[in-house]
């Protein structure tokens, strides 16, 4: 039976269901010592002095340190999109001088319990003279209080085709202003990292967040000044990472140098509160976009400033969002020229990082608002106007003139329009349409939002793999991508298990352990499947011929007449009798045997792939909305998602990573935002100001998932699919919303305030009571 | 997120936590279902010395009637007004109120006499007490037993005519005549928040006519109030959407509303209008 395809449940489920899996928070090592960190409850300050004396009188206290204790270490630096200018903007593990925003690490005390910890940490005291900060990006670009780094820490620049000429013979030029707020993924387990110092090897081992396990690791050797053989990072369970998550943070360099350095296991695990607070967030940006558009309605050309509000520093990150954001701008759309700059702006506020969908997400807002607005300017239906710019598929592949992330953008292949047709025709839109028509007819204020968005996925230079099999007949996959529950361990195993003829459950997936890992990047930007997946397909291939190899000369068989089955090597022409077990076969096979194959090395295998491109994978996200008049309350109670995935392993998982984003989606439209005081304090620091949806305000989300358009840079022709669900979402409420109240271009921000909808209702009625 | 250290007490009487109420005063805190105060303790926004667990007091969960009145004892938690509590219309409507406070998690522990104890705006049982013009059982070692009518007990947001060495041991309702009808409406983000805005209705019918009009709204001000003027307005008329619209507007003009992260004062307004009109109109149902 063939796997790929096939909606196979996933592997290694049970260990989550019967709470065997271990958390970080599951690790306790003997004389460990808990971690707590001092934080600055100022947004901008001169930090004057800090008098730990007060937190020794605690029972169990071991240490506290300040920046001082901590002089051997560098900043945090970059793991993407590096450059020297951006040196300044560079965390420190420990607050030097200044602290930059409310949460800021400023000191860690270590004691013997939590408790312990959390009490001495409350005794540091902060002498901190207060500077004016500046929490908006409109503030930002007035500069800071004694500050030497600019406000601007980057400018992102992207351009193609003639812009003027293109503004020139535009029938119009329609313009928005739209922005996003800040906020987070906020995954169910906030972060942590256990660390112990092995005397014996000389090794830092630590446990916690793996998905770019060698980054981070090499990151943290050279931190310390050891060999990469010094530091071996451990994979455990993870509650949800998202891009948050799992990108080095000052606390994993304290945790790492003080297991050294105190000689004694460390553990830190965050508490919600400081999860709300020093976790990186996201999304925050506001841009003014332009759309020059021809007589026949045509887009001629974008012009588009943003700026981004990257907070107090950068992270490993670097300028990622904002590159991202202006590469993905022009999305699906025909384009004779572009233009997009993209402003990397601090603020007082916690480090912006990426989440879930990032840049895409930013840029399909601005792109798909302003889509919108050029229906409402020229009169047309909104999928009107989208259907005339769509690149088609005759001109695929797509040259798009510019790069990202230092990789030429190549459009590989889409289906745009045909991807609509279809998920209009599965789900009957134009019922669903014809439906708020009527609805609005009888009063109420109901509407339906369309977003179109690219993708991008499989960026990252390169991916390793090793397959092997067992004695036993068992074969283990081992890859530097992990595991973070989007069920990559089961879309690997079923690659591997069609090209070997194994049983998917007999495929073990190893994912995460930098100890083990050959080269390899990690998990981000939604390129888990499509690189793992090829390397994975490579060691397989490679697998399939070492076995055949083995079991022709053990049979004397030719290999073309056998075939290998659920383990099982039988000969192709005879229906009964298995030729050999798999298990049999790697005994003889043994490396060093005489069956050992050309290399040596019997059963083991290799995959690798080298930077073989972006995938441009696409979709469409259609929303409902209804608004409560009396309240402003929105409701979205359906939401619909196309999404081609060029060869989906399994739609199961394609699905279930759609639908939770589209939920992720929503919250940010309509929910969630880390608001701040005007003091910078922040305002949600707990899950009862910070307002994700549960199962009742969740929309049931419909998914249609097509293979019309496989990729070109991968010979299972695979998209990634990480990132889909959440990029369209705020688009589509966006215009849903508009369609409710019948106010094109109302809603340029999110999330959405009840407040706004009301003061909208408010002056309308007075108006209406009036007239 | 851990608790600064206390002391903790277990008494098995209530004259033993008054007693410990006495000796220790405002460093002590009586904790019941927990619920809002170890939030509070783990966030280290509340910090008492003490803390005296009434959890193992007997016979303070169930309910009783007497001289025609629900009386409601501190261990009874929301989740037990999910059957019917007592007869005649306040059964259902404490029952339907409960329904909306918070999750069943929360349901199963919180106690009423908590929530009134711990007087947020937007409590559903402060707003009901309200109302319902209960009658608080406020006792200290030194001083005994004293009743508080629900108008004079609820003072500012989270503070209550409660002295730091009393105990709340048992809230008193009055029945509701079986020609009560009421409506209740809770206005939230999510399913299971506090509300934003609350309100509570009750009257009796005479003929087509409602009288002894009695219109709570909860959550917009800093205590919860009944809203003399427009239970003037509704009394002795026949009920209509008119009507109701009418009472709605004047309840949105009178409130004196607080101005949160989430709402200026003419949107706590717009909310007022609209939770009125619907716990009205709610009235008319079923
Ligand atoms: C997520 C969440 C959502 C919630 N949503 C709602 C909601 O929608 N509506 C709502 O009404 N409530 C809500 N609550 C609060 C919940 O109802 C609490 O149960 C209630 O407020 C307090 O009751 P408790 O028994 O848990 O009291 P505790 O937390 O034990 O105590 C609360 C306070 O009252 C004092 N106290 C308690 N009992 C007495 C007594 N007998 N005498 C004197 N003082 C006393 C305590 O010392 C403390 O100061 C929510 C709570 C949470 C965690």
């Amino acid at each position: 039976m063939k796997h790929v395809g096939r909606s196979h449940p996933r592997l290694g489920d049970t260990p989550f269901l019967t709470g065997k899996a271990g958390f970080v928070g599951d690790i306790a090592l003997v004389d460990q010592l808990h971690m707590r960190v001092v934080r600055s409850p100022i947004a901008f300050g001169r930090l004057r002095g800090i008098d730990a004396a007060a937190a020794f009188a605690v029972p169990g206290l071991v240490a506290v340190w300040t920046a001082e204790d901590v002089a051997a270490l560098p900043p945090v630096g970059f793991r993407l999109a590096a450059a020297p200018t951006l040196e300044p903007y560079c965390q420190p593990v420990l607050a030097v001088d200044v602290v930059r925003y409310v949460g800021e690490p400023v000191a860690v005390v270590f004691a013997t319990t939590a408790t312990a910890a959390e009490d001495a940490a409350e005794l540091v005291a902060l002498d901190i003279d207060l500077l004016a900060p500046v929490l908006t990006l409109t503030g930002s670009s007035r500069g800071f209080e004694g500050e030497t780094r600019p406000a601007e820490a980057a400018t992102v620049r992207k351009a193609f085709g003639d812009l003027a000429g293109a503004m020139a013979r535009a029938d119009r030029v329609v313009e928005v202003s739209v922005g996003l707020d800040r906020d987070g993924a906020v995954p169910g387990e906030t972060r942590g990292v256990v660390a112990r110092w092995d005397g014996g090897r000389d090794v830092i081992e630590i446990w916690g967040d793996a998905r770019l396990a060698p980054a981070n690791r090499d990151a943290l050797a050279t931190m310390l000044g050891r060999p990469l053989a010094g530091v071996e990072i451990n994979a455990v369970a993870v509650g949800g990472d998202f891009g948050m998550r799992g990108e080095l943070y000052p606390e994993d360099v304290l945790v790492a140098y003080a297991a050294r350095t105190l000689e004694r296991p460390v553990r830190w695990i965050e508490d919600r509160r400081e999860h709300l607070i020093a976790a990186d967030q996201a999304r925050a940006m506001a841009a003014t976009a332009k759309a020059a558009v021809a007589a026949d309605g045509r887009l001629l050309a974008l012009d588009v400033e943003f700026a981004i509000d990257q907070g107090a520093y950068l992270r490993p990150t670097g300028t990622m969002v904002a590159d991202l954001t202006a590469a993905m701008l022009p999305g699906p759309y025909r384009l004779e020229a572009f233009r997009a700059v993209g402003r990397v702006r601090m603020t007082n506020r916690t480090p912006a990082g990426a989440y879930r969908g990032a840049g895409r997400v930013e840029a399909t807002f601005v792109r798909e608002r302003l889509m919108d607005a050029v229906a409402a300017a020229t009169g047309s239906p909104p999928l009107e106007v989208r259907r005339r710019s769509f690149l088609t598929p005759e001109e695929m592949p797509a040259d798009r003139h510019m790069t990202t992330l230092g990789v030429p953008m190549t459009i590989d292949s889409g289906r745009y329009q045909s991807l609509i047709d279809q998920l209009t025709k599965r789900f009957s839109l134009e019922l669903v349409h014809r439906r708020a028509i009527d609805r609005r007819a009888h009063g109420e204020l109901a509407g339906v939002g369309t977003a179109v968005f690219v993708e991008t996925s499989a960026a990252g230079k390169y991916e390793h793999v090793t397959l092997s099999v067992d004695p036993s007949g068992n074969l283990e996959l081992v890859t530097t991508a992990s595991e973070l529950g989007q069920g990559l361990s089961t879309l690997l195993a079923q690659i591997v298990a069609d090209i070997v003829g194994a049983d998917p459950e007999r495929i073990r997936v190893t994912h995460g352990a930098s100890t083990r890992l050959g080269d390899g990047v990690g998990t981000f930007l939604a390129r888990s499947s499509v690189m793992a997946g090829t390397a994975a397909q490579y060691a397989a291939e490679l697998m399939r011929d070492k076995i055949l190899a083995g079991a022709e000369a053990l049979l004397e068989v030719p290999r073309e007449r056998l075939t290998i089955h659920s383990g099982r090597i039988r000969e192709a022409d005879r229906h009964f009798g298995t030729a050999l077990e798999l298990a049999d076969l790697a005994r003889k096979m043994l490396p060093g045997g005489p069956l050992a194959g050309a290399d040596g090395r019997g059963l083991v295998t290799e995959g690798w792939v080298e930077g073989e491109g972006m995938t441009f994978p696409y979709g469409v996200a259609v929303a409902v909305a209804e608004i409560d008049a009396m309240t402003g309350l929105v409701r979205v109670p359906r939401v619909f998602i196309g999404y081609d995935v060029g060869n989906a392993i399994n739609p199961a998982l394609v699905e279930s990573q759609i639908a939770t984003g589209a939920v992720q989606g929503l919250s940010s439209a309509l929910f969630t935002s880390l608001d701040v005081s005007p003091a910078g304090e922040p305002l949600r620091v707990g899950l009862t100001d910070y307002l994700i949806p549960s199962a009742t305000e969740s929309p049931s989300v419909d998914v249609l998932i097509t293979e019309d358009a496989p990729s070109l840079t991968n010979p299972l022709g695979m998209k990634g699919a990480g990132t889909a669900g959440v990029t369209g979402i705020g688009a589509a409420v966006a215009a849903a919303i508009d369609e409710a109240l019948q106010v094109p271009g109302f809603t340029t921000h999110l999330p959405v305030r009840p407040v706004a909808i009301r003061n909208l209702l408010r002056k309308r009625s007075g108006k209406s009571e009036r007239g | 997120m851990r608790a600064a250290a206390f002391d903790y007490h277990a008494p098995s009487s209530l004259d033993e936590a008054v007693g410990l109420l006495a000796e220790h005063g405002d460093d002590a805190r009586v904790l019941a279902g927990g619920q809002s105060l170890v939030p509070a303790m783990n966030s280290r926004l509340a910090r008492p010395g003490h803390v005296i667990d009434i959890n193992r007091i007997a016979h303070a969960e169930r309910p009783h009637v007497s001289a025609g009145r629900l009386r409601i004892p501190p261990l009874m938690r929301h989740v037990d007004f999910d059957t019917l509590a007592v007869d005649g219309p306040l059964g259902p409507l404490m029952r339907d109120v409960t329904r909306h406070i918070s999750h069943l998690p929360i349901r199963l522990r919180g106690t009423f006499c908590g929530s009134v104890a711990n007087a947020d705006p937007a409590s559903e049982w402060c707003l009901a007490t309200t109302v319902l013009g209960a009658e608080m059982i406020a006792r200290s070692a030194r001083r005994g037993v004293r009743n508080v009518l629900a108008k004079a007990f609820y003072e500012s947001i989270m503070t209550t005519a409660l002295a730091d060495d009393e105990m709340l041991v048992e809230v008193q309702i009055p029945l509701l005549s079986p020609f009560v009808r009421y409506g209740f409406h809770k206005i939230a983000r999510r399913s299971g928040d506090y509300g934003l805005a609350l309100c509570l209705v009750v009257y009796e019918r005479d003929e087509d006519e409602m009288v002894k009009v009695r219109v709570g709204l909860g959550g917009v001000e800093a205590v919860p109030r009944r809203l003399g003027a427009v239970e003037e307005l509704l009394e002795r008329r026949q009920p209509s959407r008119r009507l109701f619209r009418e009472a709605a507007d004047l309840a949105a003009e009178i409130a004196d509303p607080l101005v949160t992260a989430d709402g200026d004062e003419a949107y706590q307004r717009d909310l007022t209008r609209a939770v009125v009109t619907r716990a009205l109109d709610r009235s008319l149902e079923g």
